[in-house]
């Protein structure tokens, strides 16, 4: 049974490399989006009057 | 359009495609054609992610469902940043571990052949009637704005598409996506600039932001609603109120729509390809935090862009209509249709003049009750006298031109022919994605495994043209016969029955080293039916499918894994 179907591709196979370098990346894009929706649900709380709530 | 529109939109167009065949006609080798001979830059293959996601429907319905609905559709991409770590950590390294050119091979060294193919299976059965609809759904709209008929805009949009994608492989469409994402910002920004230049001009940005709040129209974020109940909706009537029903809040943003993304971008080949181009793992993980750091923020301009568009129809004229053949269809109509059609037509003139006067004083900085009550009430009434006048006429809803009325109606021709530019670059560019991710499935997953797997190279590059320009021809065929349906929204509710499961076989790769191959196929088969049951016997909003996909392949593969577990090979 093939286990690689295509032929003739490059091999260059790259190890998974640990979390290392990219921790700090990974952890900002966590912490800015959650800025942004919580920046989006202040938006909404103090701005947003919704339809039929006003009397 | 004018003369002036019309060279804008061609050179822009000319150029973008001329530009991105011309650095990657040369290739000589599946990996050269498929992978672009994993030459892209990080940057390249992110504005490609973000360009392939981002179709004329998304671009052209985002500024409509911001016009009608407010900012609460951005929701659906809150889980975009945190689905694109999860793949950087656990899906990229796995995928540039051997020079695969599918995401569905990776599959086979896991799990055998019969999983990749049924998976890749699962990919080409859900992708080729969407591919279709992508070619269909912007040429309707062209259409409608143009005045060319549908099926010689389906034939415009599905030639150029095949022949640069045929031309150029995947790197013809990585680069051509490129320039094409750099048109549509430009284009984005620029109208944003010309309706913000309006709208704040007369009544500053914190009346803009006023009049929009007190439209309720700044609703980014719904935690609660006191109308919803838990239980599963079971009958039509029971969907109004349902949680599982409701589509745009903050729980389906954050858990349907990651598992949405998940599929999408680690295990859908539209997506994959991309990723599988760029140089190396890291630039993988680059490609896909640049969508995590923009797609929210772009997403905001869109729908702030339809909510500027708002502001700008309330303090001047608003159409009644946006569809730009129904003023002659109401000219057609029976007296009695008429005569709905003209109370509506006037009830519209009142409510809108309303609103002017209640906005104005908003805006101003008026928090009299009263003031805000009417101008909600004439918000109500003006929504209602339009949607009178359509049933009058018998028309749908018309979110997606309200975009392009105003475009066609209103701005300078030079930036219309920038927009209708940037337009149809989101549409040639999804609809290239989609080509060339059929065609990779095609050849590489079923061609070359099962039929011909001793093919050699030029064979396979000459073959891999040639399906794919069956491919394009098949869906411009397909596209052309589609008449006016309204097909999009259920194209994508098909697509979200199938995601849920294909990840769930990535799942089991990653997570359950006890899981073999019969584990994964019973897993990818089982979540396929219990999502398909669902979506025939309960009213559930779509983004839940792939969740429930999800838990429904890895919980049926891990029980086989139980009792069949992997053979150590």
């Amino acid at each position: 049974m093939q286990t690689t179907p295509s032929p003739g591709r490059a091999d260059t196979p790259e190890p998974p490399p640990p979390l290392g370098s990219w921790r700090r990346t990974y952890a900002a894009t966590i912490v800015l989006a959650l800025v942004v929706i919580a920046l989006l649900w202040l938006l909404t709380a103090l701005g947003n009057v919704p339809l039929g709530s006003a009397r | 359009m004018n003369w002036l529109a019309w060279t804008v939109f061609l050179l822009a167009t000319a150029y973008t495609i001329w530009d991105g065949v011309r650095r990657t006609m040369g290739a000589r080798t599946m990996e050269g054609f498929f992978a672009a001979g994993r030459s892209i830059p990080w940057w390249a293959a992110g504005l490609s992610v973000m360009a392939t996601q981002l179709s004329a429907i998304t671009l052209i319905g985002g500024v409509g469902m911001g016009y009608q609905g407010g900012l609460e559709w951005v929701q659906f991409y809150f889980a975009l940043p945190f689905a694109m770590v999860i793949l950087c950590v656990w899906f990229v390294p796995l995928y540039r571990q051997h020079p695969i050119l599918t995401a569905y091979e990776l599959l086979e060294r896991r799990f055998g052949p019969a999983t990749r193919t049924l998976t890749s299976v699962a990919f080409l059965v859900s992708r080729c009637l969407a591919f279709a609809v992508v070619l269909y759904a912007p040429a309707v709209v062209f259409s409608a704005m143009t005045g060319i008929p549908i099926t010689p805009m389906v034939f415009v949009v599905g030639t150029i598409t095949t022949s640069y994608t045929v031309l150029g492989g995947v790197g013809g469409v990585v680069w051509t996506d490129v320039k094409q994402m750099v048109l549509i910002v430009v284009g984005i920004v620029a109208c944003f600039g010309f309706l913000t230049w309006d709208t704040v001009g007369e009544l500053g940005v914190g009346g803009v932001f006023a009049a929009l709040g007190a439209a309720g129209k700044l609703n980014a974020v719904e935690v609660a609603n006191p109308q919803w109940s838990l239980a599963p909706a079971f009958e039509p009537a029971a969907k109004a109120g349902s949680f599982w029903a409701d589509e745009y809040n903050l729980w389906t943003g954050l858990f349907g729509t990651l598992f949405l993304f998940l599929s999408y971008f680690g295990c859908d080949q539209v997506q994959v390809q991309s990723l599988l181009s760029s140089r190396s793992a890291d630039a993988s993980r680059r490609a896909l935090l640049l969508s995590a750091f923009t797609k929210i923020p772009l997403q905001l301009l869109v729908l702030l862009l339809g909510g500027l568009l708002y502001v700008h129809h309330a303090l001047a004229k608003e159409p009644l209509l946006f569809h730009p053949a129904d003023p002659a269809k109401a000219e057609a109509l029976a007296p009695d249709a008429r005569a709905r059609f003209d109370a509506a037509a006037a009830a519209h003139a009142a409510a809108t003049a309303q609103r002017a006067t209640a906005m104005r004083q908003i805006a101003a900085g008026s928090d009299e009750p009263a003031t805000l009550a009417t101008y909600q009430q004439a918000v109500v009434d003006a929504q209602r006298a339009q949607a009178d006048a359509r049933a009058a006429l018998g028309s749908k809803k018309d979110v997606n031109y309200v975009f392009p009325d105003y475009l066609f109606r209103e701005v300078p021709k030079p930036l219309l022919g920038l927009m209708i530019a940037a337009i149809f670059a989101a549409a040639v560019s999804s609809a290239a994605g989609a080509l060339s991710s059929l065609t990779s499935a095609t050849m590489v997953d079923v061609w070359q495994r099962w039929l011909q797997p001793r093919l050699a190279e030029e064979r396979a590059l000459r073959t891999s043209r040639m399906v794919m320009a069956f491919w394009g021809l098949a869906a411009t065929s397909v596209a052309s016969f589609l008449g006016d349906r309204p097909l999009l929204e259920q194209v994508n509710q098909f697509g979200s029955l199938f995601y849920g499961s294909i990840l769930g076989v990535f799942l089991l790769a990653l997570f359950a080293p006890r899981a073999g191959g019969a584990a994964a196929s019973a897993g990818l088969l089982v979540g396929l039916c219990v999502t398909f049951a669902v979506d025939a016997t309960m009213h559930v909003a779509y983004l839940w499918y792939n969740l429930i996909g999800a838990f429904a392949c890895v919980g049926s593969g891990l029980l086989v894994a139980l009792v069949a577990p992997r053979r150590a090979s």
